[in-house]
């Protein structure tokens, strides 16, 4: 089990954190840029000598206020954002440079690992001549073959498509659960994780602040009134939403709204004078663009998250602005359920 | 038959300094790229002070040091029946030390240029300080090391000042190719000096050609 109390200061910048984690659990971590994620991570590898505080796995004491275990006596192998590879190593001498520095630790075979990862093609190749997609499956072959006590993955398949990232996940829990050994990912798409059982930690600004997952475009409203045409007018965010409840509802209700991003206008500011279901100011958390032009959002509405994925959009990235306020504009009414 | 006992003794004196010079200044190098110590800047001062320092101030002290008066001085007296002063091993010691910074700085300066992310991962992986020096820090530098390596033995050669102070005017044991010259002006014997001159003239070229050309191809494969 890993337990850590841990912090460090930079300029403009404290980070925080306490948490667990025990053996076999997989985290999916998550938050904007800059909220201490990677810090946290390198932290936990041993990187940041200037880190205070605890980091303890199992009975060992990496770090206290008398102890600091070196990374190289850790096997807390962190795979980083960029790889790192070795440039004057070709790939099998960068494969083999943790699995001869394993520590007599066991952990997954050679031939496991190039399946896997599929780098059949890629052991005869220099470094250099690698793709981003490349060198991110190699760093990962790397780590695994060091026999980690605990991997820490920095966003580890961000250069990898959609199909690639979905055929690797299962395999590699798999492999990370026959090994016992809890996993650490920061990931910009945690929903990938979700669906395999990982545990979520959102940071930001340097402190956990949530441990539960966001709920997918689903937003809590009050019932207020029911209208003749049928259409119910919802509370959210001190803004009226006309809404559907098939099961019918009650003035004070609590209902789950349905969004359906096909139905909703992204806007930057209110539109006045609109023919719409209602409007409801949102702060923007987070964005990414996955794959087929499909854009995840993150924004923050009544102190909840909420998750969109709108798809086909045409949307300037430079214009976005990370906890800017922008309006969510119904084209339909959405579908709403009792919340009980 | 022109006789070659001082090319002997530089050419002796330039491997032998050379690889003392290799052996002191890469931890020293190395330890001055990665090192957050407040002491740096005065130890980097010290490195490079026969850069600017005349070489009879430092064959001076030295000369002093190596008096067998002195605890060195008489320490080696004691240890090999041999005066540190006027001996091969005196001009040894004095050549390692006048060019320090000849082969300090481009080491030093090829460790700082290695990113500092690779050797992070390379420990991350499990290899400790020295094997992450071997295996990973060292193979990035080889140009360094080559930069450095030919500097430090050219400057040898070329050694003069330092050498004439702590080692005199020995033949065979002290007198290399730029005392050689010197006398061999003083004496009139212009006829050995163009020789002696000429030779040491085309090593120097030579040396830093070949040193430019290497860089210059590699850099060119790099690209």
């Amino acid at each position: 089990m890993l337990a850590l109390d841990v912090q460090i200061t930079f300029p403009g910048f404290d980070l925080d954190v306490a948490e667990t984690c025990n053996d076999g659990d997989i985290v999916a971590l998550f938050g904007p840029s800059g909220a201490g994620k990677s810090t946290l991570l390198r932290i936990i590898a041993g990187l940041e000598s200037e880190a205070r505080g605890q980091v303890r796995y199992g009975e060992e004491y990496w770090q206290d206020s008398q102890n600091f275990v070196p990374t190289y006596k850790r096997g807390a192998i962190l795979v980083f954002q960029d790889s790192h590879l070795f440039p004057h190593f070709d790939v099998e001498a960068n494969l083999r440079f943790g699995l001869k520095r394993d520590g007599g630790r066991s952990g997954p075979n050679w031939q496991e690992v190039i399946n896997i990862l599929q780098l059949d093609d890629l052991v005869g190749r220099q470094t250099l001549s690698l793709s981003g997609g490349e060198r991110q499956r190699v760093a990962l072959g790397r780590a695994l073959l060091a026999s980690p006590r605990l991997l820490l993955l920095d966003e580890p398949m961000s250069a990898l498509d959609a199909a690639r990232r979905a055929d690797l996940w299962p395999q590699l829990l798999n492999l990370f659960q026959r090994f016992e050994f809890p996993v650490i990912c920061v990931s910009h798409s945690p929903r990938e994780l979700q669906d395999l059982g990982a545990r979520p930690l959102e940071m930001k600004r340097g402190h956990v602040t949530s441990r539960s997952w966001m709920s997918d475009g689903e937003l809590l409203a009050r019932v207020k009134a029911q209208r003749t045409d049928g259409l119910y007018q919802c509370d959210v965010a001190e803004q009226v939403i006309l809404a559907k409840i098939p099961n019918g509802g009650h003035p004070d209700d609590v209902v789950t709204l349905n969004l359906q991003s096909q139905y909703i206008i992204l806007a930057r500011d209110r539109v006045s004078e609109l023919s719409s279901f209602g409007q409801i100011p949102v702060v923007l958390q987070s964005f990414d663009c996955g794959p087929s032009k499909t854009w995840q959002f993150c924004f923050k509405v009544d102190h909840h998250n909420i998750l969109l994925n709108f798809e086909h959009i045409n949307i300037d990235e430079k214009s976005l602005d990370i906890h800017s306020t922008m309006y969510l504009i119904f084209t339909q009414p959405p579908l709403a359920v009792s919340a009980d | 038959m022109i006789e070659l006992s001082s090319v002997v003794v530089t050419l002796k004196l330039a491997f032998a300094s050379t690889l003392l010079l290799m052996l002191v200044s890469t931890p020293l190098a190395w330890w001055l790229a990665t090192t957050r110590a407040r002491i740096k800047p005065l130890i980097e001062a010290l490195t490079a002070l026969p850069l600017v320092l005349p070489p009879t101030v430092l064959g001076f002290y030295l000369l002093i040091l190596f008096n067998p008066n002195s605890s060195i001085g008489y320490f080696w007296l004691q240890t090999t029946g041999d005066t540190l002063a006027f001996s091969f091993a005196g001009i040894l010691i004095a050549s390692t030390l006048h060019s320090l910074p000849f082969v300090v700085q481009p080491l030093q300066n090829s460790f700082e240029s290695i990113n500092k992310n690779v050797l992070e991962a390379a420990a991350n992986l499990g290899s400790r300080p020295l094997d992450s020096f071997l295996s990973v820090a060292a193979p990035l530098s080889k140009r360094g090391f080559l930069t450095a390596a030919v500097l430090g033995f050219a400057h040898s050669v070329g050694e003069f000042g330092v050498i004439l102070m702590v080692g005199g005017n020995i033949p065979e044991r002290t007198r290399v190719i730029s005392i050689d010259i010197y006398t061999s002006v003083e004496t009139l014997d212009y006829a050995r000096a163009h020789f002696l001159s000429i030779g040491t003239l085309a090593f120097a070229f030579l040396t830093l050609l070949t040193l430019y050309l290497i860089n210059y191809s590699r850099s060119h494969r790099l690209i």
